[in-house]
Protein backbone atom coordinates (compact mmCIF):
# COMPACT_ATOMS: atom_id res chain seq x y z
CA UNK A 1 0.00 0.00 0.00
CA UNK A 2 1.25 3.41 -0.94
CA UNK A 3 0.42 4.97 2.36
CA UNK A 4 0.40 3.09 5.60
CA UNK A 5 -3.14 2.56 6.70
CA UNK A 6 -4.32 3.25 10.17
CA UNK A 7 -6.33 0.76 12.17
CA UNK A 8 -8.22 2.16 15.13
CA UNK A 9 -9.11 -0.47 17.69
CA UNK A 10 -11.46 0.52 20.47
CA UNK A 11 -10.88 -1.38 23.64
CA UNK A 12 -7.54 -2.23 22.10
CA UNK A 13 -5.93 -3.21 25.38
CA UNK A 14 -8.55 -5.77 26.31
CA UNK A 15 -8.59 -9.52 25.93
CA UNK A 16 -9.57 -9.62 22.29
CA UNK A 17 -8.37 -6.08 21.61
CA UNK A 18 -4.74 -6.88 22.29
CA UNK A 19 -4.78 -9.75 19.86
CA UNK A 20 -6.58 -7.70 17.24
CA UNK A 21 -4.12 -4.85 17.67
CA UNK A 22 -1.01 -6.96 17.34
CA UNK A 23 -2.46 -8.82 14.37
CA UNK A 24 -3.25 -5.58 12.62
CA UNK A 25 0.26 -4.32 13.27
CA UNK A 26 1.65 -7.59 11.91
CA UNK A 27 -0.46 -7.01 8.81
CA UNK A 28 1.26 -3.69 8.25
CA UNK A 29 -1.17 -1.26 9.76
CA UNK A 30 -0.31 1.60 12.01
CA UNK A 31 -2.36 0.79 15.05
CA UNK A 32 -4.11 3.26 17.26
CA UNK A 33 -5.77 1.81 20.31
CA UNK A 34 -8.32 3.55 22.43
CA UNK A 35 -8.82 2.62 26.03
CA UNK A 36 -11.25 3.50 28.74
CA UNK A 37 -10.37 6.70 30.62
CA UNK A 38 -10.73 4.62 33.77
CA UNK A 39 -7.95 2.29 32.66
CA UNK A 40 -5.02 2.82 35.02
CA UNK A 41 -2.73 0.24 33.46
CA UNK A 42 -2.31 1.75 30.03
CA UNK A 43 1.30 2.78 30.56
CA UNK A 44 2.49 -0.63 31.58
CA UNK A 45 0.50 -2.16 28.74
CA UNK A 46 2.18 0.11 26.22
CA UNK A 47 5.60 -0.61 27.69
CA UNK A 48 4.88 -4.28 27.65
CA UNK A 49 3.84 -4.22 24.03
CA UNK A 50 6.84 -2.13 23.14
CA UNK A 51 9.07 -4.84 24.55
CA UNK A 52 7.29 -7.23 22.23
CA UNK A 53 8.07 -4.96 19.31
CA UNK A 54 4.81 -3.08 18.97
CA UNK A 55 4.69 0.69 19.02
CA UNK A 56 1.10 1.69 19.36
CA UNK A 57 -0.43 5.09 19.70
CA UNK A 58 -2.97 5.06 22.47
CA UNK A 59 -5.65 7.49 23.49
CA UNK A 60 -8.17 7.47 26.30
CA UNK A 61 -11.60 7.67 24.73
CA UNK A 62 -14.93 7.15 26.39
CA UNK A 63 -16.71 5.43 23.52
CA UNK A 64 -20.04 6.11 25.17
CA UNK A 65 -19.47 9.82 24.67
CA UNK A 66 -20.11 10.90 21.10
CA UNK A 67 -18.25 14.18 21.45
CA UNK A 68 -15.24 12.46 22.95
CA UNK A 69 -15.14 10.12 19.96
CA UNK A 70 -15.42 13.03 17.55
CA UNK A 71 -12.65 14.91 19.27
CA UNK A 72 -10.36 11.90 19.41
CA UNK A 73 -10.73 11.06 15.75
CA UNK A 74 -10.58 14.63 14.48
CA UNK A 75 -7.34 15.37 16.21
CA UNK A 76 -5.91 12.05 15.30
CA UNK A 77 -3.61 12.16 12.27
CA UNK A 78 -1.16 14.67 13.65
CA UNK A 79 -1.19 13.19 17.08
CA UNK A 80 -0.72 9.72 15.71
CA UNK A 81 2.34 10.78 13.78
CA UNK A 82 3.78 12.61 16.72
CA UNK A 83 3.01 10.03 19.34
CA UNK A 84 4.00 7.01 17.36
CA UNK A 85 7.44 8.38 16.74
CA UNK A 86 8.01 8.84 20.45
CA UNK A 87 6.85 5.35 21.28
CA UNK B 1 -12.44 -2.08 14.79
CA UNK B 2 -15.34 -1.50 17.11
CA UNK B 3 -14.15 -3.89 19.74
CA UNK B 4 -14.81 -2.12 23.04
CA UNK B 5 -17.36 -3.96 25.13
CA UNK B 6 -18.40 -4.77 28.64
CA UNK B 7 -20.67 -7.19 30.45
CA UNK B 8 -23.05 -6.63 33.34
CA UNK B 9 -24.36 -10.15 33.63
CA UNK B 10 -27.39 -10.88 35.77
CA UNK B 11 -30.87 -12.20 35.34
CA UNK B 12 -33.45 -9.85 33.95
CA UNK B 13 -35.16 -9.91 37.31
CA UNK B 14 -32.12 -8.40 38.98
CA UNK B 15 -31.07 -6.11 36.18
CA UNK B 16 -31.38 -2.40 36.79
CA UNK B 17 -31.81 0.33 34.21
CA UNK B 18 -28.21 1.33 34.87
CA UNK B 19 -26.99 -2.18 34.05
CA UNK B 20 -28.98 -2.12 30.85
CA UNK B 21 -27.82 1.33 29.83
CA UNK B 22 -24.16 0.72 30.56
CA UNK B 23 -24.03 -2.30 28.27
CA UNK B 24 -26.16 -0.81 25.51
CA UNK B 25 -24.12 2.37 25.45
CA UNK B 26 -20.70 0.84 25.66
CA UNK B 27 -21.34 -2.05 23.29
CA UNK B 28 -23.82 -0.60 20.79
CA UNK B 29 -23.84 3.18 20.94
CA UNK B 30 -20.05 3.09 20.67
CA UNK B 31 -20.36 1.57 17.19
CA UNK B 32 -22.32 4.59 16.05
CA UNK B 33 -20.13 7.03 17.93
CA UNK B 34 -16.87 5.82 16.42
CA UNK B 35 -18.05 4.79 12.96
CA UNK B 36 -19.72 8.14 12.48
CA UNK B 37 -16.35 9.85 12.84
CA UNK B 38 -14.63 7.94 10.08
CA UNK B 39 -17.27 6.92 7.56
CA UNK B 40 -17.36 10.13 5.52
CA UNK B 41 -13.61 9.97 5.07
CA UNK B 42 -13.76 6.34 4.02
CA UNK B 43 -16.45 7.07 1.46
CA UNK B 44 -14.53 10.08 0.15
CA UNK B 45 -11.42 7.96 -0.28
CA UNK B 46 -13.39 5.13 -1.81
CA UNK B 47 -11.93 2.63 0.62
CA UNK B 48 -12.63 1.64 4.15
CA UNK B 49 -13.09 -1.28 6.47
CA UNK B 50 -15.28 -1.29 9.52
CA UNK B 51 -15.25 -4.40 11.66
CA UNK B 52 -17.64 -4.67 14.55
CA UNK B 53 -17.02 -7.24 17.23
CA UNK B 54 -20.34 -8.78 18.14
CA UNK B 55 -20.86 -12.08 19.89
CA UNK B 56 -22.39 -15.48 19.39
CA UNK B 57 -24.80 -14.45 22.11
CA UNK B 58 -26.22 -11.74 19.88
CA UNK B 59 -27.81 -14.50 17.88
CA UNK B 60 -28.47 -17.23 20.37
CA UNK B 61 -29.06 -15.26 23.54
CA UNK B 62 -27.49 -16.17 26.85
CA UNK B 63 -28.73 -16.68 30.36
CA UNK B 64 -28.10 -13.53 32.36
CA UNK B 65 -27.32 -11.44 29.31
CA UNK B 66 -30.48 -9.75 28.14
CA UNK B 67 -28.56 -6.49 27.92
CA UNK B 68 -25.44 -7.92 26.29
CA UNK B 69 -27.37 -10.10 23.84
CA UNK B 70 -29.57 -7.19 22.84
CA UNK B 71 -26.57 -4.93 22.26
CA UNK B 72 -24.73 -7.58 20.27
CA UNK B 73 -27.80 -8.33 18.16
CA UNK B 74 -28.04 -4.60 17.61
CA UNK B 75 -24.52 -4.63 16.24
CA UNK B 76 -25.57 -7.20 13.68
CA UNK B 77 -28.40 -4.99 12.47
CA UNK B 78 -26.24 -1.89 12.44
CA UNK B 79 -23.57 -3.70 10.49
CA UNK B 80 -25.85 -5.14 7.84
CA UNK B 81 -27.74 -1.92 7.28
CA UNK B 82 -24.65 0.25 7.05
CA UNK B 83 -22.96 -2.29 4.79
CA UNK B 84 -25.80 -1.87 2.31
CA UNK B 85 -25.42 1.89 2.34
CA UNK B 86 -21.69 2.08 1.70
CA UNK B 87 -20.79 -1.09 -0.17
CA UNK B 88 -20.78 0.68 -3.54
CA UNK B 89 -18.47 3.32 -2.20
CA UNK B 90 -15.73 0.80 -1.57
CA UNK B 91 -16.38 0.51 2.12
CA UNK B 92 -17.18 -2.81 3.76
CA UNK B 93 -18.80 -3.22 7.13
CA UNK B 94 -18.63 -6.59 8.80
CA UNK B 95 -19.19 -8.30 12.08
CA UNK B 96 -17.15 -10.89 13.84
CA UNK B 97 -19.04 -12.88 16.42
CA UNK B 98 -16.72 -14.74 18.74
CA UNK B 99 -17.90 -17.50 21.00
CA UNK B 100 -16.43 -17.93 24.45
CA UNK B 101 -12.79 -16.94 24.43
CA UNK B 102 -10.58 -17.26 27.47
CA UNK B 103 -10.35 -13.56 28.18
CA UNK B 104 -10.91 -11.86 31.49
CA UNK B 105 -14.49 -11.18 30.46
CA UNK B 106 -15.17 -14.90 30.34
CA UNK B 107 -12.97 -16.06 33.18
CA UNK B 108 -14.77 -13.56 35.39
CA UNK B 109 -17.91 -15.67 35.06
CA UNK B 110 -18.45 -17.73 38.21
CA UNK B 111 -17.49 -21.36 37.80
CA UNK B 112 -20.92 -22.66 38.69
CA UNK B 113 -22.50 -20.52 36.00
CA UNK B 114 -19.95 -21.68 33.45
CA UNK B 115 -20.49 -25.29 34.40
CA UNK B 116 -24.25 -25.23 34.64
CA UNK B 117 -25.35 -22.67 32.07
CA UNK B 118 -22.67 -22.13 29.48
CA UNK B 119 -20.52 -25.20 28.96
CA UNK B 120 -23.42 -27.60 28.44
CA UNK B 121 -24.45 -25.56 25.39
CA UNK B 122 -21.09 -25.83 23.72
CA UNK B 123 -20.68 -29.11 21.88
CA UNK B 124 -16.93 -29.25 21.29
CA UNK B 125 -13.74 -27.53 22.32
CA UNK B 126 -15.00 -24.17 23.51
CA UNK B 127 -13.30 -21.16 24.95
CA UNK B 128 -9.99 -20.60 23.35
CA UNK B 129 -7.62 -17.93 24.40
CA UNK B 130 -7.36 -15.04 22.01
CA UNK B 131 -4.39 -15.94 19.90
CA UNK B 132 -1.19 -14.11 20.71
CA UNK B 133 -2.57 -12.52 23.82
CA UNK B 134 -1.05 -13.23 27.13
CA UNK B 135 -4.20 -13.18 29.18
CA UNK B 136 -4.15 -14.46 32.69
CA UNK B 137 -1.32 -16.85 33.47
CA UNK B 138 -1.32 -20.12 31.62
CA UNK B 139 -4.55 -19.41 29.88
CA UNK B 140 -3.65 -21.00 26.60
CA UNK B 141 -5.95 -23.81 26.00
CA UNK B 142 -6.14 -27.47 25.38
CA UNK B 143 -7.03 -29.16 22.14
CA UNK B 144 -9.33 -32.07 22.46
CA UNK B 145 -9.43 -32.14 26.18
CA UNK B 146 -11.99 -29.41 26.29
CA UNK B 147 -12.95 -26.64 28.55
CA UNK B 148 -13.22 -28.53 31.80
CA UNK B 149 -9.65 -29.66 31.43
CA UNK B 150 -8.73 -26.14 30.64
CA UNK B 151 -10.01 -25.05 34.01
CA UNK B 152 -8.06 -27.82 35.64
CA UNK B 153 -5.10 -26.74 33.61
CA UNK B 154 -5.40 -23.29 35.10
CA UNK B 155 -5.10 -24.66 38.58
CA UNK B 156 -2.23 -26.98 37.82
CA UNK B 157 -0.28 -24.33 35.96
CA UNK B 158 1.09 -26.62 33.36
CA UNK B 159 2.90 -25.19 30.37
CA UNK B 160 0.53 -23.84 27.82
CA UNK B 161 -0.44 -25.74 24.73
CA UNK B 162 -1.38 -23.92 21.59
CA UNK B 163 -4.16 -25.65 19.86
CA UNK B 164 -6.78 -25.50 17.22
CA UNK B 165 -9.74 -23.30 17.61
CA UNK B 166 -13.24 -23.36 16.38
CA UNK B 167 -13.12 -19.62 16.40
CA UNK B 168 -10.98 -19.61 13.38
CA UNK B 169 -11.35 -16.02 12.35
CA UNK B 170 -9.87 -14.86 15.60
CA UNK B 171 -7.67 -17.71 16.51
CA UNK B 172 -6.08 -19.33 13.50
CA UNK B 173 -3.32 -17.57 11.60
CA UNK B 174 -3.99 -19.39 8.38
CA UNK B 175 -7.58 -18.30 8.41
CA UNK B 176 -8.25 -14.93 6.93
CA UNK B 177 -10.45 -12.43 8.64
CA UNK B 178 -13.96 -12.25 7.33
CA UNK B 179 -13.09 -8.97 5.77
CA UNK B 180 -10.25 -8.63 3.35
CA UNK B 181 -7.67 -6.09 4.31
CA UNK B 182 -6.55 -5.67 0.72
Amino acid sequence: MAQQRIAVVTGGMGGLGETISTKMADAGYRVVVTYSPSNTKYKSWLEDLKKRGYSFAAFPVDVVDYDACAQAVRGDPERVRRRSTSW
Amino acid sequence: MNNAGITRDMTFKKMTKADWDAVMRTNLDSCFNMTKQVMDGMVDRGWGRVINVSSVNGQKGAFGQTNYSAAKAGIHGFTKALALEVARKGVTVNTISPGYIGTKMVTAIPKEILDSKILPQIPVEPARQARGSRGPDHLSLLGRSGFRHWRQHLHQRRPAHVLRSRLRSVALPEERWKTSFG
